[in-house]
Protein backbone atom coordinates (compact mmCIF):
# COMPACT_ATOMS: atom_id res chain seq x y z
CA UNK A 1 0.00 0.00 0.00
CA UNK A 2 3.19 2.54 0.68
CA UNK A 3 4.28 1.78 -2.24
CA UNK A 4 1.29 2.87 -4.46
CA UNK A 5 1.48 5.99 -2.21
CA UNK A 6 5.03 6.32 -3.29
CA UNK A 7 3.71 5.98 -7.07
CA UNK A 8 1.06 8.52 -6.58
CA UNK A 9 3.13 11.25 -5.25
CA UNK A 10 6.19 10.32 -7.74
CA UNK A 11 3.60 10.43 -10.69
CA UNK A 12 2.21 13.59 -9.05
CA UNK A 13 5.43 15.58 -9.27
CA UNK A 14 5.96 14.42 -12.52
CA UNK A 15 2.69 15.40 -13.84
CA UNK A 16 3.13 19.19 -12.15
CA UNK A 17 6.83 19.40 -13.12
CA UNK A 18 5.78 19.19 -16.71
CA UNK A 19 3.20 21.50 -16.65
CA UNK A 20 5.37 23.85 -14.90
CA UNK A 21 8.11 23.45 -17.07
CA UNK A 22 4.94 23.58 -20.34
CA UNK A 23 3.60 26.96 -19.28
CA UNK A 24 7.41 28.40 -20.11
CA UNK A 25 7.38 26.62 -23.34
CA UNK A 26 9.75 24.28 -22.24
CA UNK A 27 8.69 20.43 -23.25
CA UNK A 28 10.65 18.08 -21.06
CA UNK A 29 8.85 14.30 -21.26
CA UNK A 30 9.10 14.03 -17.45
CA UNK A 31 6.23 11.80 -17.10
CA UNK A 32 7.55 9.46 -19.85
CA UNK A 33 10.22 9.25 -17.80
CA UNK A 34 8.05 8.58 -15.02
CA UNK A 35 5.95 6.19 -16.40
CA UNK A 36 8.98 4.13 -17.72
CA UNK A 37 10.39 3.63 -14.22
CA UNK A 38 7.14 2.42 -13.14
CA UNK A 39 6.66 0.05 -15.68
CA UNK A 40 9.78 -1.33 -15.37
CA UNK A 41 10.44 -1.13 -11.60
CA UNK A 42 6.52 -2.33 -10.61
CA UNK A 43 5.15 -4.09 -13.23
CA UNK A 44 3.48 -3.11 -16.95
CA UNK A 45 -0.01 -3.55 -16.06
CA UNK A 46 0.50 -0.16 -13.14
CA UNK A 47 2.83 1.65 -15.84
CA UNK A 48 0.22 1.60 -18.48
CA UNK A 49 -3.01 2.48 -15.73
CA UNK A 50 -0.22 5.47 -14.64
CA UNK A 51 0.67 6.21 -17.85
CA UNK A 52 -3.15 6.82 -19.17
CA UNK A 53 -4.07 8.48 -16.15
CA UNK A 54 -1.05 11.05 -16.63
CA UNK A 55 -1.78 11.81 -20.15
CA UNK A 56 -5.57 12.21 -19.34
CA UNK A 57 -4.83 14.50 -16.53
CA UNK A 58 -1.97 16.43 -18.33
CA UNK A 59 -4.35 17.30 -21.90
CA UNK A 60 -7.41 18.28 -19.37
CA UNK A 61 -4.84 20.83 -17.97
CA UNK A 62 -3.49 21.98 -20.82
CA UNK A 63 -7.05 22.27 -22.21
CA UNK A 64 -6.32 20.22 -25.38
CA UNK A 65 -9.29 19.55 -27.32
CA UNK A 66 -7.57 15.85 -28.48
CA UNK A 67 -6.15 13.62 -25.86
CA UNK A 68 -3.19 12.32 -27.41
CA UNK A 69 -0.75 12.18 -24.14
CA UNK A 70 -3.09 8.82 -22.56
CA UNK A 71 -1.95 6.83 -25.94
CA UNK A 72 1.67 8.29 -26.26
CA UNK A 73 2.75 7.70 -22.40
CA UNK A 74 1.19 3.81 -23.19
CA UNK A 75 3.32 3.74 -25.94
CA UNK A 76 5.88 4.20 -23.31
CA UNK A 77 4.95 0.66 -21.66
CA UNK A 78 5.89 -1.74 -24.59
CA UNK A 79 9.01 0.65 -25.24
CA UNK A 80 10.12 -0.19 -21.25
CA UNK A 81 9.40 -4.11 -21.40
CA UNK A 82 11.44 -4.23 -24.76
CA UNK A 83 14.57 -2.76 -22.95
CA UNK A 84 14.09 -4.86 -19.87
CA UNK A 85 13.66 -8.16 -21.51
CA UNK A 86 16.16 -8.22 -24.58
CA UNK A 87 18.43 -5.65 -23.35
CA UNK A 88 20.84 -5.20 -20.80
CA UNK A 89 19.72 -2.79 -17.86
CA UNK A 90 22.64 -3.04 -15.71
CA UNK A 91 24.29 -0.30 -17.08
CA UNK A 92 22.88 2.92 -16.26
CA UNK A 93 24.55 5.52 -18.95
CA UNK A 94 22.40 2.64 -21.59
CA UNK A 95 19.73 3.84 -20.56
CA UNK A 96 19.94 7.21 -22.20
CA UNK A 97 19.20 5.57 -25.21
CA UNK A 98 15.01 4.60 -24.16
CA UNK A 99 15.25 8.23 -22.63
CA UNK A 100 15.68 9.34 -25.84
CA UNK A 101 13.04 7.24 -27.59
CA UNK A 102 10.74 8.57 -24.55
CA UNK A 103 11.72 12.57 -25.86
CA UNK A 104 11.10 11.56 -28.89
CA UNK A 105 7.31 9.48 -28.71
CA UNK A 106 6.17 12.22 -26.52
CA UNK A 107 7.25 14.94 -28.58
CA UNK A 108 7.69 13.80 -31.77
CA UNK A 109 3.71 12.55 -32.26
CA UNK A 110 2.70 16.11 -30.45
CA UNK A 111 4.54 18.23 -32.96
CA UNK A 112 3.09 16.25 -35.89
CA UNK A 113 0.05 16.51 -34.46
CA UNK A 114 0.40 20.32 -33.82
CA UNK A 115 1.37 20.05 -37.86
CA UNK A 116 -1.66 18.48 -38.56
CA UNK A 117 -4.22 20.29 -36.39
CA UNK A 118 -2.73 23.72 -36.97
CA UNK A 119 -2.18 23.75 -40.54
CA UNK A 120 1.28 23.00 -41.92
CA UNK A 121 4.29 25.59 -42.06
CA UNK A 122 7.95 25.80 -42.07
CA UNK A 123 7.90 27.63 -39.32
CA UNK A 124 5.81 25.41 -36.86
CA UNK A 125 7.92 22.39 -39.01
CA UNK A 126 11.21 23.56 -38.03
CA UNK A 127 9.74 24.85 -34.08
CA UNK A 128 8.29 21.54 -33.72
CA UNK A 129 12.06 20.21 -34.96
CA UNK A 130 13.81 21.76 -32.48
CA UNK A 131 10.81 21.12 -29.42
CA UNK A 132 11.57 17.25 -30.57
CA UNK A 133 15.60 17.32 -30.11
CA UNK A 134 15.36 19.16 -26.73
CA UNK A 135 12.63 16.59 -25.98
CA UNK A 136 15.01 13.89 -26.69
CA UNK A 137 18.19 15.12 -25.68
CA UNK A 138 16.31 16.20 -21.93
CA UNK A 139 14.81 12.30 -21.91
CA UNK A 140 18.39 10.79 -22.18
CA UNK A 141 19.79 13.16 -19.64
CA UNK A 142 16.43 12.88 -17.45
CA UNK A 143 15.98 8.38 -17.87
CA UNK A 144 19.30 7.74 -16.36
CA UNK A 145 19.84 10.38 -13.95
CA UNK A 146 16.15 9.89 -12.28
CA UNK A 147 16.83 6.06 -11.71
CA UNK A 148 19.84 6.89 -10.00
CA UNK A 149 17.50 9.21 -7.89
CA UNK A 150 14.88 7.35 -7.36
CA UNK A 151 16.38 3.78 -6.80
CA UNK A 152 18.31 5.84 -3.65
CA UNK A 153 15.28 6.95 -2.62
CA UNK A 154 13.19 3.57 -2.94
CA UNK A 155 16.27 1.90 -1.08
CA UNK A 156 16.01 3.98 1.97
CA UNK A 157 12.46 3.82 2.14
CA UNK A 158 12.30 0.23 1.17
CA UNK A 159 10.41 -0.16 -1.95
CA UNK A 160 11.36 -2.39 -5.22
CA UNK A 161 14.30 -1.05 -6.98
CA UNK A 162 14.82 -0.65 -11.07
CA UNK A 163 17.98 -2.12 -10.33
CA UNK A 164 16.81 -5.43 -9.08
CA UNK A 165 13.61 -5.74 -11.94
CA UNK A 166 15.12 -7.89 -14.10
CA UNK A 167 16.33 -10.52 -11.19
CA UNK A 168 12.15 -10.00 -10.29
CA UNK A 169 11.30 -10.92 -14.00
CA UNK A 170 10.38 -14.72 -13.54
CA UNK A 171 8.74 -14.13 -10.46
CA UNK A 172 6.47 -11.57 -12.38
CA UNK A 173 5.29 -14.36 -15.19
CA UNK B 1 -4.96 -12.59 4.25
CA UNK B 2 -5.84 -15.06 1.72
CA UNK B 3 -3.77 -15.83 -0.89
CA UNK B 4 -5.37 -17.23 -4.41
CA UNK B 5 -2.89 -18.79 -6.96
CA UNK B 6 -4.56 -16.47 -9.61
CA UNK B 7 -4.54 -13.63 -7.97
CA UNK B 8 -1.46 -11.89 -9.68
CA UNK B 9 -3.16 -12.58 -13.09
CA UNK B 10 -6.64 -11.44 -11.93
CA UNK B 11 -4.86 -8.35 -10.54
CA UNK B 12 -3.34 -7.95 -14.39
CA UNK B 13 -6.87 -7.96 -16.01
CA UNK B 14 -8.61 -5.98 -13.66
CA UNK B 15 -5.56 -2.81 -14.27
CA UNK B 16 -5.63 -3.48 -17.86
CA UNK B 17 -9.37 -3.64 -18.09
CA UNK B 18 -9.45 -0.34 -16.14
CA UNK B 19 -6.88 0.94 -18.38
CA UNK B 20 -8.24 0.33 -21.63
CA UNK B 21 -11.45 1.39 -20.44
CA UNK B 22 -10.22 4.84 -19.34
CA UNK B 23 -8.72 5.21 -22.84
CA UNK B 24 -11.62 3.87 -24.88
CA UNK B 25 -13.92 6.58 -22.70
CA UNK B 26 -11.78 9.66 -22.77
CA UNK B 27 -11.35 8.60 -27.06
CA UNK B 28 -15.12 8.46 -27.50
CA UNK B 29 -17.50 9.61 -24.86
CA UNK B 30 -17.09 13.42 -24.71
CA UNK B 31 -18.96 14.02 -21.87
CA UNK B 32 -16.71 11.59 -19.69
CA UNK B 33 -13.79 13.87 -21.23
CA UNK B 34 -15.01 16.96 -20.62
CA UNK B 35 -15.49 15.89 -16.76
CA UNK B 36 -12.18 14.87 -16.07
CA UNK B 37 -11.26 18.16 -17.44
CA UNK B 38 -13.11 20.20 -14.99
CA UNK B 39 -11.80 17.40 -12.31
CA UNK B 40 -7.87 17.69 -13.09
CA UNK B 41 -8.46 21.08 -14.04
CA UNK B 42 -9.82 22.19 -10.29
CA UNK B 43 -7.31 19.66 -8.72
CA UNK B 44 -4.41 20.83 -9.91
CA UNK B 45 -5.59 24.62 -9.97
CA UNK B 46 -3.60 25.35 -6.35
CA UNK B 47 -0.30 23.50 -7.59
CA UNK B 48 -0.45 25.58 -10.82
CA UNK B 49 -1.00 28.66 -9.22
CA UNK B 50 2.04 28.08 -7.12
CA UNK B 51 4.19 29.10 -9.74
CA UNK B 52 2.09 32.35 -10.00
CA UNK B 53 2.13 33.04 -6.45
CA UNK B 54 6.32 32.75 -6.48
CA UNK B 55 6.41 35.22 -9.23
CA UNK B 56 4.24 37.54 -7.81
CA UNK B 57 6.13 37.17 -4.45
CA UNK B 58 9.56 38.19 -6.44
CA UNK B 59 8.66 40.66 -8.37
CA UNK B 60 6.93 42.55 -4.90
CA UNK B 61 10.58 41.92 -3.53
CA UNK B 62 12.31 43.19 -6.58
CA UNK B 63 10.22 46.70 -6.18
CA UNK B 64 12.08 47.04 -3.03
CA UNK B 65 15.39 47.30 -4.86
CA UNK B 66 14.55 49.87 -6.90
CA UNK B 67 15.52 53.32 -6.03
CA UNK B 68 13.02 55.86 -4.36
CA UNK B 69 12.68 58.74 -7.69
CA UNK B 70 11.83 55.90 -10.18
CA UNK B 71 9.21 54.64 -7.60
CA UNK B 72 8.27 58.39 -7.68
CA UNK B 73 8.43 58.63 -11.48
CA UNK B 74 6.31 55.40 -12.09
CA UNK B 75 3.28 56.58 -9.24
CA UNK B 76 3.24 60.06 -11.17
CA UNK B 77 3.37 58.42 -14.64
CA UNK B 78 0.05 56.16 -13.57
CA UNK B 79 -1.58 59.05 -11.63
CA UNK B 80 -1.58 60.61 -14.92
CA UNK B 81 -2.85 58.16 -16.93
CA UNK B 82 -5.40 56.82 -14.41
CA UNK B 83 -7.01 60.77 -14.52
CA UNK B 84 -6.61 60.86 -18.42
CA UNK B 85 -8.77 57.41 -18.26
CA UNK B 86 -11.21 59.11 -16.06
CA UNK B 87 -11.58 62.14 -17.81
CA UNK B 88 -12.35 59.71 -20.75
CA UNK B 89 -14.88 57.54 -19.05
CA UNK B 90 -16.75 60.74 -17.88
CA UNK B 91 -17.10 61.74 -21.71
CA UNK B 92 -17.94 58.27 -22.85
CA UNK B 93 -20.75 57.87 -20.05
CA UNK B 94 -22.05 62.07 -21.53
CA UNK B 95 -22.43 59.96 -24.92
CA UNK B 96 -23.92 56.69 -23.25
CA UNK B 97 -26.77 59.77 -21.98
CA UNK B 98 -26.93 60.96 -24.95
CA UNK B 99 -27.20 58.06 -27.01
CA UNK B 100 -30.00 56.63 -24.59
CA UNK B 101 -32.08 59.58 -24.96
CA UNK B 102 -32.02 59.73 -28.75
CA UNK B 103 -32.65 55.90 -28.90
CA UNK B 104 -35.95 56.81 -26.70
CA UNK B 105 -36.66 59.77 -28.79
CA UNK B 106 -36.53 57.67 -32.06
CA UNK B 107 -38.14 54.63 -30.36
CA UNK B 108 -35.15 52.82 -30.76
CA UNK B 109 -34.72 49.61 -28.61
CA UNK B 110 -32.06 49.84 -26.16
CA UNK B 111 -29.43 47.50 -26.75
CA UNK B 112 -30.15 44.18 -24.73
CA UNK B 113 -26.48 43.64 -23.60
CA UNK B 114 -24.56 45.18 -20.89
CA UNK B 115 -20.70 43.82 -20.43
CA UNK B 116 -18.83 42.77 -17.14
CA UNK B 117 -15.22 42.81 -17.33
CA UNK B 118 -12.95 40.24 -15.66
CA UNK B 119 -9.16 40.29 -15.50
CA UNK B 120 -7.91 37.15 -15.05
CA UNK B 121 -4.01 35.90 -15.41
CA UNK B 122 -2.12 33.33 -18.20
CA UNK B 123 -2.01 30.43 -15.84
CA UNK B 124 -0.72 27.49 -17.80
CA UNK B 125 0.18 27.53 -21.96
CA UNK B 126 0.23 24.52 -23.45
CA UNK B 127 3.92 24.14 -25.33
CA UNK B 128 3.09 22.00 -28.16
CA UNK B 129 -0.09 24.42 -28.87
CA UNK B 130 1.36 27.91 -27.94
CA UNK B 131 -0.58 29.53 -29.91
CA UNK B 132 -4.07 27.57 -30.01
CA UNK B 133 -5.00 27.82 -26.53
CA UNK B 134 -4.30 29.03 -22.80
CA UNK B 135 -5.47 28.46 -19.31
CA UNK B 136 -6.21 31.39 -17.21
CA UNK B 137 -6.80 31.43 -13.27
CA UNK B 138 -10.38 32.45 -13.44
CA UNK B 139 -13.41 30.18 -13.93
CA UNK B 140 -17.07 29.47 -13.28
CA UNK B 141 -16.76 31.00 -9.73
CA UNK B 142 -15.78 34.38 -10.89
CA UNK B 143 -19.11 34.16 -13.30
CA UNK B 144 -17.25 32.96 -16.05
CA UNK B 145 -19.04 31.01 -19.04
CA UNK B 146 -18.18 29.20 -22.35
CA UNK B 147 -18.24 31.04 -25.52
CA UNK B 148 -17.08 34.59 -23.54
CA UNK B 149 -15.09 37.24 -25.67
CA UNK B 150 -11.10 37.19 -24.47
CA UNK B 151 -9.42 40.72 -24.80
CA UNK B 152 -5.87 41.53 -24.27
CA UNK B 153 -4.21 44.89 -24.66
CA UNK B 154 -1.37 45.60 -27.26
CA UNK B 155 0.10 48.71 -27.69
CA UNK B 156 -1.94 50.91 -30.73
CA UNK B 157 0.19 51.80 -33.91
CA UNK B 158 -1.40 54.73 -34.41
CA UNK B 159 -1.35 56.44 -31.33
CA UNK B 160 1.24 54.10 -29.23
CA UNK B 161 -2.15 53.92 -26.78
CA UNK B 162 -3.16 50.51 -25.40
CA UNK B 163 -5.74 49.60 -27.14
CA UNK B 164 -7.98 45.83 -25.95
CA UNK B 165 -8.31 43.74 -28.88
CA UNK B 166 -9.96 39.98 -29.59
CA UNK B 167 -7.60 37.71 -28.26
CA UNK B 168 -10.30 34.48 -28.87
CA UNK B 169 -12.95 32.76 -26.78
CA UNK B 170 -13.82 30.74 -23.43
CA UNK B 171 -13.76 27.09 -25.09
CA UNK B 172 -14.60 25.35 -21.66
CA UNK B 173 -14.46 26.79 -18.21
CA UNK B 174 -14.26 25.09 -14.38
CA UNK B 175 -14.42 26.56 -11.37
CA UNK B 176 -11.32 28.25 -11.04
CA UNK B 177 -9.97 27.98 -14.16
CA UNK B 178 -10.66 28.60 -17.89
CA UNK B 179 -9.36 27.09 -21.55
CA UNK B 180 -9.01 30.09 -24.30
CA UNK B 181 -9.10 28.92 -27.43
CA UNK B 182 -7.22 32.28 -29.15
CA UNK B 183 -8.01 33.85 -32.56
CA UNK B 184 -5.82 31.41 -34.53
CA UNK B 185 -7.68 27.87 -33.48
CA UNK B 186 -10.20 26.38 -35.06
CA UNK B 187 -12.53 26.10 -32.22
CA UNK B 188 -13.04 30.31 -32.23
CA UNK B 189 -15.49 31.21 -34.41
CA UNK B 190 -16.23 34.96 -34.54
CA UNK B 191 -18.11 37.42 -36.62
CA UNK B 192 -15.97 40.17 -37.90
CA UNK B 193 -16.92 42.99 -39.73
CA UNK B 194 -15.08 44.89 -42.59
CA UNK B 195 -16.12 48.76 -41.98
CA UNK B 196 -13.98 50.35 -44.99
CA UNK B 197 -15.81 47.49 -46.88
CA UNK B 198 -18.95 47.20 -45.67
CA UNK B 199 -18.56 43.58 -45.58
CA UNK B 200 -19.13 40.86 -42.58
CA UNK B 201 -17.72 37.30 -42.80
CA UNK B 202 -16.92 34.49 -40.13
CA UNK B 203 -13.13 34.12 -39.33
CA UNK B 204 -11.94 30.45 -37.90
CA UNK B 205 -8.80 28.97 -37.71
CA UNK B 206 -5.74 29.98 -39.05
CA UNK B 207 -1.85 28.79 -39.35
CA UNK B 208 1.49 30.23 -38.17
CA UNK B 209 4.20 31.47 -40.97
CA UNK B 210 7.23 32.87 -40.74
CA UNK B 211 7.02 33.94 -37.43
CA UNK B 212 3.17 35.61 -38.13
CA UNK B 213 -0.05 34.36 -37.82
CA UNK B 214 -2.86 34.04 -40.52
CA UNK B 215 -6.48 33.15 -40.26
CA UNK B 216 -8.95 32.81 -42.49
CA UNK B 217 -12.00 35.02 -43.13
CA UNK B 218 -14.95 33.34 -45.14
CA UNK B 219 -17.99 34.35 -46.31
CA UNK B 220 -17.01 38.04 -46.98
CA UNK B 221 -18.85 39.32 -50.14
CA UNK B 222 -17.24 39.00 -53.50
CA UNK B 223 -18.56 41.88 -54.96
CA UNK B 224 -16.79 44.52 -52.22
CA UNK B 225 -13.27 45.58 -52.46
CA UNK B 226 -10.61 44.92 -49.65
CA UNK B 227 -7.26 46.37 -48.73
CA UNK B 228 -4.49 45.02 -47.06
CA UNK B 229 -4.59 46.50 -43.75
CA UNK B 230 -7.66 47.52 -43.47
CA UNK B 231 -9.04 46.33 -40.11
CA UNK B 232 -11.22 44.08 -39.00
CA UNK B 233 -13.74 44.37 -36.03
CA UNK B 234 -16.15 42.32 -34.24
CA UNK B 235 -19.80 42.37 -35.49
CA UNK B 236 -22.02 41.85 -32.45
CA UNK B 237 -24.03 39.72 -34.09
CA UNK B 238 -23.73 37.58 -31.37
CA UNK B 239 -25.00 38.01 -28.05
CA UNK B 240 -21.82 36.99 -26.43
CA UNK B 241 -19.64 39.23 -28.49
CA UNK B 242 -19.81 43.38 -27.65
CA UNK B 243 -18.98 44.93 -31.25
CA UNK B 244 -16.39 46.93 -32.43
CA UNK B 245 -13.82 45.33 -31.01
CA UNK B 246 -10.51 45.49 -33.13
CA UNK B 247 -9.61 41.40 -34.44
CA UNK B 248 -6.84 42.67 -36.71
CA UNK B 249 -6.04 43.45 -40.38
CA UNK B 250 -6.53 42.16 -43.54
CA UNK B 251 -3.06 40.37 -44.85
CA UNK B 252 -1.27 40.83 -47.89
CA UNK B 253 1.25 42.85 -49.66
CA UNK B 254 -0.10 44.84 -52.44
CA UNK B 255 -3.06 42.94 -52.93
CA UNK B 256 -5.22 40.87 -50.13
CA UNK B 257 -4.41 37.11 -49.67
CA UNK B 258 -7.21 34.97 -50.36
CA UNK B 259 -9.25 32.49 -52.75
CA UNK B 260 -12.64 32.26 -54.02
CA UNK B 261 -14.93 30.55 -51.93
CA UNK B 262 -17.55 28.33 -53.68
CA UNK B 263 -17.45 30.98 -57.00
CA UNK B 264 -19.56 33.16 -54.43
CA UNK B 265 -17.43 34.45 -51.62
CA UNK B 266 -13.73 35.53 -50.51
CA UNK B 267 -12.28 33.70 -48.20
CA UNK B 268 -9.24 36.22 -46.87
CA UNK B 269 -6.04 36.16 -44.44
CA UNK B 270 -6.70 38.23 -41.69
CA UNK B 271 -3.68 39.17 -39.36
CA UNK B 272 -4.43 39.20 -35.69
CA UNK B 273 -4.07 42.09 -33.76
CA UNK B 274 -3.08 40.60 -30.52
CA UNK B 275 0.21 39.15 -29.71
CA UNK B 276 0.09 35.48 -28.71
CA UNK B 277 3.73 35.16 -27.66
CA UNK B 278 3.74 36.92 -25.28
CA UNK B 279 0.52 37.56 -22.88
CA UNK B 280 0.41 37.42 -19.36
CA UNK B 281 -2.97 39.28 -18.65
CA UNK B 282 -6.44 38.97 -20.38
CA UNK B 283 -9.92 40.47 -19.71
CA UNK B 284 -13.08 38.41 -20.27
CA UNK B 285 -16.25 40.40 -21.32
CA UNK B 286 -18.91 38.13 -20.21
CA UNK B 287 -22.35 39.26 -21.11
CA UNK B 288 -24.40 40.19 -18.19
Amino acid sequence: MTSHVYVFLLLFVSVWLEVFFGSYGILVPLVGVAVYYVSVTYDWDIGLLAGICCGAIIDSVYGRGVYFSSLLFAAVVPLAMFWLCFVETRSVAMLAIPGACIGGICSGVLAGASLLLCGFSWDVFFQSGAALLFAMGAGALLLPSSVLVLDALAEDLGFELFAKAKDKLPQRR
Amino acid sequence: MLHYPDQKRNRKFFLVGVALMLLAALTVVQAFRRATSRIASDFFYPFVRVSGFAEDALSNKSLLLEKKLSLAAALEKLQKENSRLLAQTAALEILHKENSELRNLMKIAQPSAAWNCIFAEVLVRDPVFWEENFTINKGSESGLVPGALVLACVADADNATPLPVVAGRLSSVSKHSAVVSTVISKDCVLSVRVPASGASGIMQGGVRDGGRCKVSVRYLPRSLLYEPGQYLYTSGLSRWTPPGIRVGTLYGDKTVEGVFQDNLHWELKMEPAVKLDDLHFVMVMVAQ
